[in-house]
């Protein structure tokens, strides 16, 4: 018989009050051993006390932390088995490298020789070891935050927790980051609850992502299911650039429905989150890039099926790809991100083309129209 | 375990920063309002009963006279400092910052000799014979000494020596922070060179204005002992009054009276300048 | 060029006027005269008259004495009191912020005055430790008020990071917040001695007949005119004074 597995980390019915302000309105989030669980979430959305709760900074004003099976609500910092990177990393400016990742073992009471061992070895992972014996203000930030990222892990935390850790870089610096942060991740082995506001940053290394929006958990999943299947309007918008129809239900079939969309005629699948009704309104989502252009040389010729006449009124060339937005006929903006196609490579956009603007079938995500 | 220790630390400190105030910083003026209440008693200094009519020594017109020339030289005093201190903190505070450090301990080094010794140095300077005179008639500008020494003008001289270090440093403090952009915002947007500093630089100091002006005004009525060293007989300050009265005439209740009355004034200034919103930042030290 | 040219004129001619008192004291102190105001030539003799002068020796190794014993009771005290303000949340603590700047505005003669009538009803005799609690209260506001505009340098995030990295409040304390604030530390002394020998009317209220120190002697050798063996005394202090703070100014830099 196994034995019913208990989660690395558990958040019960957590609710923070600071003052009269409701910053986490009662939250439940489930840790898993070893993963990669980023708080994904606008300013204030309290994903950053989301994470202070659990480093133990801030107590729950209602709700449990537990770990392993045991509460630590009530257990300062420094007895809790987590690790924080601080957003602005926090090294202390008085210590050189080595005795700000020494800091944690010191504080156990590790011996000396084990001390060094064991920091030369964080060092080593981090690519630092050349610089241990600089101050935190002789470093470049890449620097400081892979000091940050060693001085946290070192001490072998049950959950490293990270607090926009990549923000104060510079954007190419950030990508490199994200690649190596996953390695590292991979490489210890230990659980990562990561914040951040950065959607491309979430998606690109998460295991999970948890959208947050004013206190509440919008939704859990991967990030394939954030970005592809959000559950409803705000984590649509929020992870992406979206597209977003009104319809209208007329009819209910066995599998699928028809709709009004745009004022033309669809027919689409039915979508297994909720029950399509004959008139109910509905949100039909498209991603841009899941959007096909296809210029028209004959403005007088109806528009084919499922594709909705438009002009383009502006465009933003991207290197790899470029983005149009189109003014279609029933007065709404359509953003469509086109790839260049090595086989095609005569399609060049201006202001003013007509285009017929269509999808890929199956690819729209429906949401009742709240 | 550790918990409890933080805990104890905590309420240790607590305690301890309570009494200290309680008893060197509040307990000490309430006595003195107390004192101010009580009679005079040759042995014990003061005892009862309570009674007012300590304040109505306030209103002796030889009391009045010494209290209003006071003010008139802390007025005096006060308006010069500011004068000469602005324009030399706004030219130190500009300086490169490796040596701003160093020009600012060259305006304390003076203090590490007493007072006392430096304002008794004054006689040397202002005297018959002294530096002055001897410089103005080798001019010959003069063919007979300037009367300097014991004289208000000597009181006034040497209370400006001793107390102008204490307009620049708060000043100081308010212009080192000045942000040199906000003047290059404001000549931009059109202003000239005067009117940037009128418009810009003197309201944003004006703490280290009001700050200054409080630590030269109040001790100019107090510090006795330049009015004693440089002054001549009607050279009397408000603090030569009240040590007389603790040390002279060993009247206490009067003399803690008046002391009260300057406190009083001296909590009215401190109440218009935070009033005024002048502090920016109620933390942010004058010095 | 002009503007220049003025401008370190007049920083000059200032620093000038605070500088020639202390000129004319040193210079005075080799005058061959016992007049205050006019130069006779030079001559050792006040030194030699100052080194026979036991009670004038005294009197300044008391002041020296006494700065150096406040400076450290108020930097002790300043110290603690600018680290409780920083990290605790009190009932009275905007009092406690309120008076630290009343207490640095008051006049002198206010504090000396509110001092010695609360010595003289509890009983405590004028002399050392009354000299030494008052130098204290009223050189302390100005350590806090220093130590707490570095720590307001000092972000929250530190002491955060401490605790998260397994350190209890006391070694938060001991490890960050102290080895941080070392530098005003040091300031806040320099500033409390620098108040303390320089104070005159606090020590003329509190001070006693047994524990006589120099502003006292000299104050009560004004009116009788002052033997120019003091000069010599203020130019020997002066000097001792700034090469013991500029060799521990140097100690505090090469240390870090």
């Amino acid at each position: 018989m196994e034995k019913p597995s208990v989660p690395l980390l558990e958040l019960r019915n957590i609710t923070k009050f600071f003052g009269a302000n409701k910053v986490l309105d009662d939250i439940d989030l489930v840790v898993n051993d070893g993963e990669f669980l980023t708080l994904l979430g606008p300013s204030g959305c309290g994903k950053t006390t989301l994470l202070r709760l659990i480093a133990g900074f801030e107590r729950p004003t209602t709700g449990k932390v537990i770990m392993n099976g045991k509460e630590i609500s009530h257990l300062p910092p420094n007895r809790r088995m987590v690790n924080t990177v601080f957003q602005q990393y926090a090294l202390f400016p008085h210590m050189t490298v080595f005795d700000n990742v020494a800091f944690g073992l010191r504080m156990k009471g590790l011996g000396k020789e084990e001390i060094e061992t064991e920091v030369f070895r964080a060092l080593e992972k981090v690519k630092m070891n050349m610089f241990y014996l600089r101050y935190p203000s002789e470093l470049s930030s890449g620097q400081q935050q892979r000091v940050a990222m060693a001085r946290a892990f070192i001490n072998n935390p049950k959950v490293l927790l990270l607090d926009e850790p990549l923000s104060a870089l510079d954007y190419r610096l950030r990508q490199e980051m994200q690649i190596e942060l996953k390695e590292l991740q991979r490489d210890l082995g230990v659980t990562f609850v990561y914040v951040t506001h950065d959607q491309e940053e979430a998606l690109a290394m998460s295991d999970r992502v948890a959208v947050l929006n004013e206190g509440l958990i919008e939704q859990i999943g991967t990030p394939i299911q954030i970005y592809e299947e959000p559950k409803n309007m705000f984590v649509a918008k929020f992870v992406g650039e979206i597209n977003a129809f009104d319809g209208m239900v007329i009819k209910v079939g066995e599998n699928d429905f028809e709709t009004i969309v745009e004022g033309m005629f669809y027919r689409l699948r039915k979508p297994t989150t909720f029950e399509v009704v004959r008139g109910a309104k509905i949100k039909v989502l498209l991603r841009p890039e899941d959007m096909v252009v296809s210029k028209v040389n004959d403005p007088e010729a109806e528009a084919p099926e499922n594709a909705l006449r438009g002009v383009i009124s502006f465009l933003v060339y991207k290197g790899r790809t470029i983005d149009l937005w189109i003014q279609t006929a029933g007065g709404n903006m359509v953003m469509a991100t086109q790839f260049f196609n090595e086989d095609d490579p005569d399609i060049i956009y201006a202001v003013n083309d007509v285009v017929n603007v269509s999808w890929i079938k199956d690819w729209e995500v429906i949401l009742p129209d709240a | 375990m550790l918990k409890s220790a933080d805990n104890f630390c905590r309420q240790a400190v607590l305690y301890f920063i309570f009494i200290w105030f309680g008893i060197m910083v509040f307990a000490p003026n309430l006595l003195v309002l107390l004192a101010s209440f009580l009679s005079r008693d040759p042995v014990w200094m003061l005892r009862l009963p309570l009674n007012l009519q300590n304040y109505r020594a306030l209103a002796d017109t030889k009391l009045l006279t010494v209290i209003l020339k006071s003010l008139n030289l802390a007025f005096c005093t006060t308006l010069f400092c500011l004068l000469v201190a602005y324009p030399f903190t706004y030219f130190i505070a500009r300086f490169a910052k490796e040596y701003r450090a160093l020009f600012l301990m060259l305006i304390i080094v003076p203090f590490w000799t007493n007072s006392l010794i430096r304002n008794y140095a004054l006689i040397s300077i202002l005297g018959d014979s002294g530096i002055v005179n001897s410089f103005l008639i080798k001019c010959g500008l003069i063919s007979q000494p300037l009367k300097l020494l014991y004289t208000n003008l000597a009181v006034f001289i040497g209370m400006t020596y001793t107390l102008l270090p204490f307009m620049i440093l708060p000043l100081y403090a308010v212009l080192e922070k000045l942000d040199r952009s906000l003047l290059e915002a404001a000549e931009d947007l059109g202003a000239g060179a005067t009117a940037a500093f009128f418009r810009v630089v003197v309201p944003i100091s004006a703490p280290g204005i009001v700050a200054g002006c409080i630590m030269v005004f109040l001790p100019a009525l107090t510090l006795f002992y330049v009015a004693d060293i440089l002054g001549g007989e009607d050279s009397a300050v408000v603090g030569s009054v009240i040590r007389d009265q603790f040390t002279v005439v060993h009247n206490w209740p009067v003399g803690a009276a008046i002391n009260i009355a300057l406190t009083l004034f001296m909590l009215l200034l401190l109440h218009l300048y935070y009033k005024s919103g002048n502090s920016v930042d109620q933390e942010q030290p004058i010095w | 060029m002009v503007g220049r040219f003025f401008k370190y004129l007049y920083v000059s001619a200032v620093y000038l006027l605070l500088y020639v008192p202390l000129l004319v004291t040193i210079v005075f102190s080799f005058n061959d005269s016992a007049s205050a105001d006019t130069w006779n030539g030079f001559t050792m003799q006040w030194y030699k008259q100052l080194f026979a002068d036991k009670s004038l020796i005294n009197s300044a190794f008391r002041s020296l004495f006494l700065a150096a014993a406040a400076a450290t009771c108020s930097t002790v005290i300043g110290t603690v009191i600018a680290v409780a303000l920083h990290r605790y949340r009190f009932i009275g603590q905007k009092v406690v912020y309120g008076s630290l700047s009343v207490i640095m505005l008051s006049p002198e003669i206010i504090q000396g005055i509110s001092l010695v009538v609360i010595f003289v009803i509890l009983g405590i005799p004028l002399g050392f430790s009354t000299l030494l609690l008052s130098h204290t209260v009223f050189c302390f506001p100005f350590v806090t008020i220093t130590i707490l505009a570095r720590l307001k340098g000092v972000s929250r995030d530190l002491a955060e990071a401490a605790a998260d990295l397994g350190a209890s409040d006391v070694d938060t304390v001991r490890f960050i917040l102290i080895p941080l604030i070392v530098p005003a530390v040091f300031a806040g002394w320099l500033m409390s001695f620098t108040l303390s020998i320089d104070d005159v009317i606090i020590s003329f209220f509190v001070g006693g007949k047994n524990y006589e120190i120099l502003p006292l002697k000299i104050y009560s050798m004004v009116r009788t005119g002052i033997q120019p063996d003091v000069n010599a005394l203020c130019a020997a202090m002066f000097f001792a004074t700034f090469f013991v703070v500029m060799f521990s100014y140097r100690l505090v830099r090469t240390k870090k």
